[in-house]
């Protein structure tokens, strides 16, 4: 249980290398945010850890190095939530959610009492409960992102990787979406979102990494990390603090100026 | 030469001293390959259109849009017009430089978007037949038949190639069915499978290169059948849904079934080849397919 370890990780694709050089660790029991501007390698470093996209340097995932875990292995580990599935064919929510059960599944598939109760609870946790019946192409993007995020629920991963997962969610979704993984965490779990709402990250972050141009800008405690003059720094424009959240502490909220 | 369906099954199993030998012969020797080829023919295709469809993650690909099938057909008349030796194992070479050289393309043109996948495979497949045709005209004597190939034919199916059909389409559906639940994840396409422990890329080529064997089998000895590949598992995903297992299985029969049936209307209409049965009937279903899949904005 040591969470995720980066040393010198390296990825990009074909000829043209967006990350260089990176560092850093996703502490266990912790909500780590990710932001950076578009292009900054968010994306990239999410795939790469998740196993879609070859890198350089060296991956830990909870205390095993990433290239000698088996895809199996990984997909017992790690959940990643990714943009926009494609929708050529009309699988139901409760198919997709389904899914998740794959790395867990045997040989000759025996009844997984334990997997269908994942699914159960991942469809309630992202209240997906009255969808499950409907094919993914009829949904909205919004209903898809949530059924996409239940995925990896059911997964019951110890990691989870997650690509602008409320990038549709209406507020509603987007707090339980964030409450949820606040408590995956408290019950240490990994969990890493990608985000651009900086205030998300001020508001449910236990840490925050910030990526700039030239690779790792900064990283550790929301706090620490999230102040006006770093933030200029990264996404060259002023910030000035907005308020103060609802969340526990004195967490500041920033508006971009 | 009318025969009842009770005498036909007399004949198969049990002839009795009644039945002429000329009627024993038809049966045996020329309707009962025929109709195994068909209905082999028909699973082949109907489970590679099923498996290509989910491995490319494109609703519009099948042997024949991909080119495969007409890279097979490319294959097998260039070992033909040089001698007639392994026209089999060219069959399948040809298949699978055509769907590599039609993926290439796809992804030099559209990043491997699913029309630039079919306008790839057609570029492709016209330029195959036209080489097809092209031998035809340098070798006339031996290649005669070949260009009945082109629109695909059962007339003269012996039991051997019967049985190399049906042997390719069994390999290809056990492999299919045994990660038919991998199969729907790659189907999601960005990546999910793997993120699910799917081991995506072993998959993929294993799948891609018997549905090219299946494909070639077919294509060698009964030439470019268009559009069963499409057509049945189209119509399985209206009334079974999309998840692979079930997809296959109902695939494979109805893909049979409906080359054996349209084998039968084309030879009842004065021995047309069967692919052009297959083309008039399944060329709207792909405009139908087309514009559905524009209309979701995929």
């Amino acid at each position: 249980m040591t969470g995720v370890s980066v040393r010198d990780l390296s990825a990009g694709y074909g000829g043209k290398t967006v990350l260089r050089g990176i560092s850093g660790d996703f502490p266990p029991g912790a909500l780590t945010f990710l932001l950076g501007p578009n292009g900054s390698g968010k994306s990239t470093l999410l795939r790469a850890l998740g196993g879609a996209l070859p890198h350089g340097g060296t991956v830990t995932l909870c205390g095993r190095d990433g290239a000698s875990l088996s895809s199996r292995e990984r997909g017992r580990l790690v959940g990643v939530v990714t943009q926009s599935p494609s929708l050529n064919f009309p699988f139901t929510v409760e198919e997709v959610i389904a899914m998740g059960r794959l790395p867990h599944r045997k040989l000759l598939g025996s009844p997984d009492v334990r997997g269908r109760e994942a699914v159960r609870r991942a469809a309630e946790a992202m209240e997906l409960e009255d969808l499950l019946d409907r094919p993914l192409t009829t949904l909205s993007g919004g209903e898809r992102q949530r059924t996409m995020i239940a995925q990896a629920i059911a997964q019951e991963p110890e990691v989870f990787l997650l690509d602008e997962p409320s990038s549709a969610l209406d507020p509603r979704h987007t707090l339980a979406l964030y409450r949820f993984l606040r408590q995956a965490a408290a019950e240490g779990k990994t969990v890493a979102a990608a985000v651009h709402d900086i205030n998300l990250a001020a508001e449910f972050g236990d840490c925050v990494w910030l990526l700039g141009e030239d690779g790792l800008a900064a990283s550790g405690r929301v706090k620490d990390v999230l102040t006006g003059d770093v933030l200029s720094s990264v996404y060259g424009v002023s910030f000035a603090p907005l308020g103060r959240g609802a969340g526990e502490g004195e967490r500041v909220l920033w508006r971009a100026v | 030469m009318p025969l009842s369906p009770a005498a036909v099954a007399d004949i198969l199993f049990s002839p009795s001293p009644d039945a002429s030998p000329q009627e024993i012969l038809v049966v045996r020797s020329v309707r009962l390959p025929r109709l195994l080829a068909s209905l082999g023919a028909g699973a082949s295709l109907a489970v590679s259109g099923a498996v290509l469809q989910g491995v490319l993650g494109n609703p519009l690909a099948e042997p024949y849009t991909l080119g495969i099938a007409a890279g097979a057909a490319f294959g097998a008349s260039l070992a033909i017009s040089l001698g007639g030796i392994w026209v089999s194992g060219a069959a399948f070479a040809g298949a699978l430089a055509a769907l590599g050289l039609a993926l290439v393309l796809s992804r030099l043109s559209g990043r491997g978007s699913q029309l630039s996948m079919v306008l790839s495979g057609i570029v492709v497949s016209s330029v195959l037949s036209a080489g097809v045709t092209l031998f035809k005209a340098l070798a006339d004597e031996r290649v005669s038949s070949i260009v009945l190939w082109l629109m695909g034919s059962f007339s003269g199916a012996s039991m051997e190639e019967a049985g190399a059909v049906c042997a390719g389409a069994a390999l290809l559906f056990g492999t299919a069915l045994w990660w038919g639940r991998d199969l729907d994840a790659i189907s999601l396409g960005e990546s999910r499978a793997v993120f699910l422990g799917v081991e995506e890329g072993k998959i993929k080529a294993v799948l891609l290169v018997l549905a090219s064997l299946a494909t070639a089998l077919t294509a060698s000895s009964f030439g470019i059948i268009g559009f069963v590949g499409l057509v049945g598992p189209h119509l399985v995903r209206l009334v079974l849904g999309p998840s692979h297992r079930p997809l296959l299985a109902a695939s494979f029969l109805g893909g049979a079934v409906l080359l054996a049936g349209a084998d039968g209307l084309a030879r009842s209409l004065g021995e047309l080849p069967v692919g052009v049965i297959t083309a008039l009937a399944g060329g709207p279903v792909f405009c139908w397919i087309l514009v559905r899949e524009r209309g979701k904005g995929a």
